[in-house]
């Protein structure tokens, strides 16, 4: 039963973080 | 300096771009405090669910991330519409910068459920109305960001993005009654405008605090994307 929330919480938090992990690199680019 | 003129030097990239950068900062400050208060009463507070038990602390990310792929679509579909009307730069970049975050949590809206489906329905994924209709939302936002990315022109990958963001707005009406218009296995609407929430309050409290982590952080990374958008158009036109 675990693995569902967990599944759940891990991806959606990993998929928001890569977002702004990528936004930041684009950010970047475009600074420079 | 009056409100109309304010309106229509926001409208200019350049003077909107520092606007975004403080919007931005201050929105993802907002939405980090929100999500570990929204987490905190999701896992702490929120008491465990006489029928469905644990499983149901899904709800904390699955209704706010549902309710921002309506939200983010038809604010999408407004900077579009408003773009198309007035051929305003700003307007498309704003468009264009919603419907990455739309598509993630469309994505998030449909992973969630279905992780939430296989214990109490018994099923990953069914074709009933609702599901259906939020998948179809997924392939208008990644039409609409594969339909602009195609075209190299920008004000036509603008119109072109319009015109597709507009005519998918006829989605989320259904979206939002598919589970009164037909017969679905999903549930009704958890929360309404004209009756009082049937969870208790502590449950609602949670939906409420991370759907509102969730609505800053769009704010945050879509003005972030504004401001690259501003930057490469800059750079391109040297």
């Amino acid at each position: 039963m675990n693995w569902y929330i967990w599944g759940s919480y891990a991806v959606t938090f990993a998929l928001l973080f890569l977002e702004v992990l990528l936004l930041i690199k684009r950010a970047r680019e475009t600074k420079a | 300096m009056n409100a109309t003129v304010k309106w229509f030097w926001y409208a200019s990239p350049q003077t909107f771009f520092p606007l975004a950068g403080t919007i931005a900062r201050w929105c993802g400050i907002g939405a980090a405090v929100l999500a570990g208060l929204g987490l905190y009463i999701g896992f702490f507070v929120a008491p465990t669910d006489a029928q469905q038990g644990e499983v149901y602390r899904i709800i904390f990310i699955h209704v706010p991330a549902a309710w921002m792929s309506m939200f983010l679509y038809v604010m999408m579909a407004f900077w579009a519409a408003l773009g198309l009307a007035f051929s305003t730069r700003l307007s498309g970049m704003l468009a264009a910068a919603l419907a990455p975050t739309g598509a993630l949590f469309t994505f998030i809206a449909l992973w969630t459920g279905s992780l939430w489906g296989k214990p109490t329905w018994g099923t990953y994924w069914v074709w009933d109305a609702r599901l259906t209709s939020e998948l179809i939302l997924l392939f208008l936002y990644l039409g609409f960001i594969a339909l602009r990315a195609a075209i190299d022109d920008p004000r036509r990958a603008d119109r072109a993005g319009a015109v597709l963001a507009i005519v998918g707005v006829v989605n989320i009406p259904i979206i939002y009654y598919s589970v009164s218009w037909w017969n679905t296995l999903h549930q009704g609407a958890s929360v309404s405008f004209t009756k009082a929430p049937s969870m208790a309050a502590t449950m609602f409290a949670g939906m409420i605090v991370m759907a509102l982590a969730f609505w800053l952080y769009s704010i945050a990374v879509s003005m972030v994307r504004v401001r690259c958008a501003i930057r490469e158009m800059s750079g391109e036109r040297g």
